[in-house]
């Protein structure tokens, strides 16, 4: 297996077949009972009901010093080279751990359940706040140019932790830091501070998509609010793009636990043995799940009978691809979180790995305290069969309100595709 | 129905991992580096074994990993499996010197060009595990344990 994550050297076992099977035949019975059984009028369509006062954001000031300080204490990465200090490379500095379990996992699955902390967590809006730069917010372009920027740094910020071969070293996350921190602040007083973030900071868009799952939203004054599972995820804007960001979310941990596979490895040939060759790998694998979505879309459209084109289809419904990608990704990664997660304890105490002990916890060992895979598979399973359910009620709902009395017939092509990426997602598990 | 297909997979595996070679027993602790048999750096043949052997006839729930750095290439299998609660022993012959990392299990040791190293561990946590070096790019092997 390549070493994909700059962190971790722990992998899962792969699923073994029976439990793969009953997966998949869980799949298949919950779709076609979804095609029976769920409701026949949309319920998820009109967005959530932010009329209650709601409550305040709680720690909102604290939250926002903790972004700050994580994202110091990874550009802080920078300085240890620059004074002609050797880095005594024994564990993961806090930055691996900060940047590749914390800001990119935890941050966004933790926010599916409880909203979007991001929003007060992202240490740029607070720097930018505090600098106060973007005050101007010029209108519109988020309608116009949408998720493609976001989805190039997307795709830059994915081949930095999958592919490049410096996505270990502390340096190279602080030079990624302090670049990108930058690049946002240029992008702030560009265009005006939420617009710049809502474009160019990929974080944003990506938290505020996964967060939509949540019952928990924030009313028009900011303060919390209960809305219902789901209700938000239907109503995100479609900003041009937004097919195509969800699709890379679904082929990043499609590539990351297919380049782990023994069959990947033998398709591929010695393509996966090169950077350039990876690379290749991981644009085919976005550019097959694009296309593969986009004629999902296109017989969707000619079974619309004209009433919507392709592009409308693939845009309508995008987000119903979110909890299946989101699924994926828990799948796979959460016992990522749970042993590689404890790197922070020894980390917190040497946190620019120079031999230091501030809190004497440097010598802390990562306690797999899960010794057995079979709970492991089935909470694997669990999720991705999860995901997909919440996917079919997603698209089922959508049909209904965009094609009334077609639906059952014009949800078809995107039930087999979820079907497909569902089967997909099992087999790479299971190795 | 689960469990009696995981119990043939292991024991498919462990009888898979019994290797009939004798297995190079050592009698002090990790890192075990053999200096009867290191060899100059400029010595192009490498010893494919050491000289003090002798066949494993105690413990049966041990596995042996042997592989081999030549020029920057690895021989050797590219995954080992072995059975949850076995012992591992790790052989390498290098022909520079470097330092090893079997990850997860965060065990680390220097590495001498040319004397073939031991380490020995109990693989208790399942799962799949790198092992690389510092030097070459890409991981040595994979220890798969399985269990």
């Amino acid at each position: 297996m390549i070493i994909a994550h700059g962190i971790g050297g722990r992998s899962d076992l792969p699923i073994p077949l029976p439990v793969v099977l009953i997966g998949a035949a869980a799949v298949l019975i919950i779709t076609f009972l979804a095609l029976g059984f769920l409701w026949t009028r949309p319920r998820l369509q009109d967005g959530p009901d932010y009329d209650e006062p709601g409550a305040p954001v709680p720690f909102r000031g604290v939250l926002a010093a903790m972004g700050v300080l994580g994202l110091a204490l990874v550009a802080a990465q920078v300085i240890p080279p620059l004074m002609g200090v050797e880095r005594e490379a024994v564990r993961p500095t806090i930055a691996l751990v900060m940047v590749w379990v914390v800001f990119w996992l935890i941050v966004p699955f933790v926010g599916a359940v409880a909203g979007n902390w991001y929003t007060d967590l992202n240490p740029w809006r607070t720097l930018g706040r505090g600098l106060g730069i973007g005050r101007l917010e010029r209108i519109g372009i988020p309608s116009r140019i949408g998720l493609w920027p976001a989805s190039v740094v997307f795709i830059v910020f994915v081949w930095f932790e999958l592919i490049s071969p410096r996505s270990g070293d502390p340096t190279a996350l602080g030079i990624g830091a302090l670049g990108y921190t930058v690049f946002l602040l240029i992008a702030m007083a560009a265009v005006g501070r939420e617009t710049g973030l809502a474009v160019f900071d990929f974080f944003t868009p990506y938290n505020r998509l996964i967060s939509s799952i949540s019952p928990l939203g924030r009313n028009a004054q900011g303060r919390v609010v209960w809305r219902g599972w789901l209700t938000s995820l239907a109503v995100i804007p479609e900003w041009p793009g937004l097919w195509l960001f969800i699709v890379i979310m679904i082929a990043t941990v499609s590539y990351d636990g297919a380049s782990g596979t023994d069959w990947f490895g033998s398709i591929t040939g010695g393509l996966g043995d090169t950077t350039l060759g990876q690379t290749s790998l991981f644009l085919a694998a976005v550019l097959v799940i694009a296309l593969a979505y986009y004629s999902a879309s296109a017989v969707a459209a000619a079974l619309s009978r004209g009433q919507w084109s392709t592009r409308e289809i693939a845009q309508r419904f995008a987000h119903t691809l979110v909890p299946i990608g989101l699924a994926y990704a828990v799948a796979h990664y959460f016992t990522l979180i749970l042993f590689e997660g404890q790197q922070l304890i020894a980390a917190v105490s040497d946190p620019f790995g120079l031999g230091w002990n501030l809190f004497g916890t440097a010598d802390y060992r990562v306690d797999f305290f899960v010794r057995s895979s079979t709970p492991i598979w089935l909470a694997q399973v669990a999720f991705i069969v999860g995901g997909h359910l919440v996917g079919v009620v997603l698209a089922h709902d959508r049909s209904l309100r965009d094609f009334g009395r077609d639906a059952v017939r014009s949800q078809y092509a995107m039930l087999v595709l979820m079907i497909a990426l569902t089967s997909l997602g099992l087999l790479i598990l299971s190795g | 129905m689960f469990k009696s297909v995981i119990v043939l997979a292991v024991l498919v595996i462990v009888v898979a991992c019994r290797s009939d070679e004798p297995t190079l027993t050592t009698t002090s602790s990790f890192p075990q580096r053999d200096t009867t048999t290191t060899l100059d750096d400029t010595t192009t043949t490498n010893p494919s074994a050491p000289t003090t052997t002798s066949p494993e006839t105690t413990n049966t729930t041990r596995s042996e990993i042997d592989v081999k750095i030549t020029g920057g290439e690895v021989e050797g299998p590219e995954t080992f499996e072995v059975t949850l609660g076995e012992t591992v022993d790790i052989w390498i012959l290098s022909d520079v010197d470097d330092e090893v990392h079997v990850h997860g299990y965060d065990l680390r040791f220097d590495l001498a060009a040319g004397g073939p190293f031991q380490l020995s561990f109990e693989a208790d946590v399942p799962g799949v595990f790198e092992v690389e070096t510092h030097g070459l790019q890409e991981p040595l092997f994979e220890i798969e344990v399985t269990g």
